[in-house]
């Protein structure tokens, strides 16, 4: 599988696209988002959306995460 | 000196199979409590092994214990009290196709400094995707015991005791303070060291869950389907459990008549027989309910769905200013405002929490369903539209949805004049989809029914005796004249035995105390169509909703307080005797209806709000607030249709 090369956010992935985390910026979600294993160099994809569109479920190392758009825009992918 | 129990104290994160073990290991004997100063449970139980008895406690499932104001911080307050000796032992519990965001919790309560050891969960699921561990290499990494189980099976338990006697302190304790970064860094040092299979195949594209997802996700398919599965819960609880509750109804009536007939007739026994008993049958009548509910919201939550349906509300719950993780604690308040309100602890945001405790007691709990079934059997008029549509089913169905949007219209009312200020979140686990297991589930309902009989059977009872007093006496001149007066009239008219005596009855209720009180309110309740009798039954459901059929049971002085159908007759009789104007006609059943769908009427529900909001504003607020809009809506519905 091929990575993209632009930086971009989580919130931007399409289905099933495969990225790398590379990092999470500053936000009140950071600290919970780190906990729950969205770290650097994690491997992410997007699995489904709900009804409009948020929140949105990312597979993060094996399990399902469900985020809201403004949490997934922080998390920058590569 | 005696040895003192050895304490084990289960960790881990939220659907690691945790609680499934707590049950294996422990059984039936369970005692549920509150964790000091607050209303986190924590569950207790002894579990025998062959050399020694110990007592284990089951924590709520965290990720982390990082922050203070949640369950997180009360599991780490409850960990740093623990003595670091002996008698205490920390058993993880990880779920082995997760290890390492199961590993970090891990990581951080090693370093409180206990003793433990570790059970790998779901090696089913890690094997199924080529990830699982050497359990003797994590071992010795960590430097603590290691046992590999299945919690669905029940398999792999015969050494669970070895391992508790051979706890150590983890290796991972020495170490200062890392980031969280740190810590994961660590994790995945250790997790490519005692990973059978260098290949890394976690990221499967096709699953049961994510097939299953597709439907429940879906912009449509999801909304109809959570439709039909409300539709499926409630036609189950309200058809199903309404046998075994005749059958206990019946039962107690039974009961009732048996004890008046067969010994003296005297205060002790009308205290029994008319107010104990029947007391007694209004705590039981709603367990079948109860049970069925819990049952049934039990198997949504243990496979997975209800976090979907979490999922699928969160954008339209969020116009209202609540979150997706409100809508579980206001389905579970179709059942009971008090655990509804408790479950609300899941919302970290505090204002999301506390909107969401407001608004839960305007649900239609299954409280109000005895009430709704009886007014609506007296008042509302059978007719069927269209072949299949009755009125009277209509008409419930609209008493579920005022609720509804009643609280749907407080939240957005609140959303203008209060703001929140605290950043919301939604970052929630999708568990694996899971057929529940039965075991687990009859846990739950096991201690949701005993719970329900201890503390509202409590409260029912007590005002069941109360409302028997206050029924049965009176002021002494004013009694001993009413019946008197009473046995006059009889003979005047030539009655039987019978009608003489239930005619004096009339009289003495009339003029006992609660008769008084009765009186004393219909002023303020007239203006609604209520007269004194409905009075007393409202005054009475403040203590209890379903207390009002008791009541009205008790001032239609039957036998059996809780027949609904013969206390119909009376009702619907006394309409035909007493005025020809249709005193408990449609305007009245309307306006009744209106007022327990609203009105604060739950004592239970008022201390549970307080204890959890901590705010007696809001407390007040609520009852004051909710009990002011009954009132309105009655008012306007009988000024209008009467």
């Amino acid at each position: 599988m091929t990575y993209l090369c632009s930086v971009s956010t989580a919130a931007k992935l399409k289905k099933g696209e495969l990225v790398k985390i590379n990092a999470v910026s500053p936000s009140p979600y950071r600290e919970k988002l780190l906990e729950m294993g969205c770290t650097p160099g994690t491997l992410v994809y997007k699995v489904h959306e709900a009804p409009f569109g948020c929140p949105i479920t990312f597979d993060i190392d094996g399990y399902q995460l469900a985020l809201r758009k403004a949490e997934a825009e922080t998390i920058l992918v590569i | 000196m005696e040895l003192k129990k050895k304490n084990i104290i289960l960790v881990g994160n939220p659907n690691c199979g945790k609680s499934s073990i707590f049950n294996l290991l422990t059984g039936l004997k369970q005692k549920i409590s509150n964790l000091p100063g607050t209303t986190i449970e924590q569950k207790k139980g002894t579990f025998k092994g062959p050399l020694n008895t110990y007592e284990i406690t089951d924590l709520p499932g965290i990720y982390s214990i990082n922050r203070k104001e949640t369950e997180e911080g009360v599991v780490r307050n409850k960990l740093l009290e623990l003595n670091k000796n002996d008698a205490n032992i920390i058993v993880f519990v990880v779920d082995e196709s997760n290890l390492r965001r199961n590993l970090l919790l891990v990581h951080q309560v090693v370093q409180l400094g206990h003793k433990c050891c570790l059970l790998l969960n779901f090696s089913d699921v890690a094997k199924r995707r080529n990830n699982q561990i050497d359990k003797e290499k994590l071992s010795r990494e960590l430097g603590i015991p290691v046992l590999r189980v299945n919690a669905k099976k029940g398999e792999g338990f015969e050494n669970f005791e070895s391992i508790i006697l051979k706890s150590q302190e983890c290796k991972w304790a020495v170490q200062e303070n890392l980031s969280i970064e740190k810590k994961y860094l660590q994790i995945e040092e250790l997790i490519t060291k005692v990973r059978k299979k260098s290949i890394q195949d976690s990221l499967s594209k096709k699953s049961l869950t994510k097939l299953l997802d597709t439907a429940t996700t879906h912009k449509i398919w999801g909304f109809v389907i959570l439709f039909f599965v409300l539709l499926v819960v409630f036609q189950i609880v309200f058809t199903v459990a309404a046998y075994p509750a005749d059958w206990i109804e019946s039962g107690f009536g039974m009961l009732s008549s048996w004890v008046q007939n067969s010994f003296h007739n005297n205060a002790l026994n009308s205290l029994i027989s008319n107010g104990l008993i029947p007391g007694l049958a209004g705590v039981m009548v709603f367990i079948p309910q109860i049970a069925l509910l819990f049952l049934l919201i039990g198997i949504l939550e243990d496979s997975g769905y209800l976090t979907r349906v979490s999922y699928i509300s969160d954008f339209p719950m969020r116009k209202l200013g609540l979150t997706g993780k409100s809508v579980i604690p206001l389905l579970g308040g179709f059942a009971c405002a008090i655990p509804g309100i408790m479950s609300t602890r899941t919302i970290a945001n505090r204002y999301e929490r506390l909107l969401t405790m407001f608004i839960l007691p305007l649900m239609a709990c299954s409280a109000r369903l005895p009430v709704y079934v009886l007014i609506i059997g007296l008042c509302i008029p059978n007719i069927t539209y269209f072949g299949f549509i009755g009125s009277q089913s209509l008409v419930m169905t609209a008493l579920y949805m005022s609720g509804i949007v009643m609280a749907s219209m407080v939240a957005f009312i609140a959303r203008r004049f209060i703001k929140n200020r605290n950043k919301s979140d939604f970052i929630l686990e999708l568990p694996t989809y899971q057929i529940p297991q039965l075991k687990n589930l009859w846990n739950t309902v096991y201690f949701k029914c005993k719970s329900f009989v201890l503390e509202a059977g409590k409260i029912i009872l007590i005002v069941s005796l109360i409302l028997w007093f206050l029924a049965s006496y009176g002021p002494q001149a004013k009694m001993t004249y009413a019946q008197n007066q009473a046995k006059k009239e009889a003979t005047f008219l030539k009655l039987n035995a019978m009608k003489t005596k239930s005619l004096i009855d009339k009289y003495k209720l009339e003029n006992s105390y609660a008769g008084h009180l009765g009186k004393f309110i219909e002023p303020a309740i007239a203006p609604l169509g209520f007269d004194w009798k409905t009075g007393i039954g409202i005054i009475s459901s403040f203590a209890a909703r379903e207390v009002f059929v008791g009541t009205m049971g008790t001032i239609f002085n039957l036998e059996d307080k809780e027949d609904n159908e013969s206390l119909r007759l009376k009702m619907s009789q006394s309409t035909n005797e007493v005025t020809a104007s249709g005193k408990y006609g449609f305007a009245y059943g309307i306006s009744l209806l209106l007022f327990y769908a609203f009105a604060m009427q739950c004592a239970s529900t008022v201390s549970v709000m307080y204890k959890e909001s901590k705010s007696l504003k809001l407390t007040m607020l609520q009852l004051f607030g909710y009990s002011a809009i009954a009132y309105l809506a009655a008012l306007i519905a009988y000024q209008v249709l009467a």
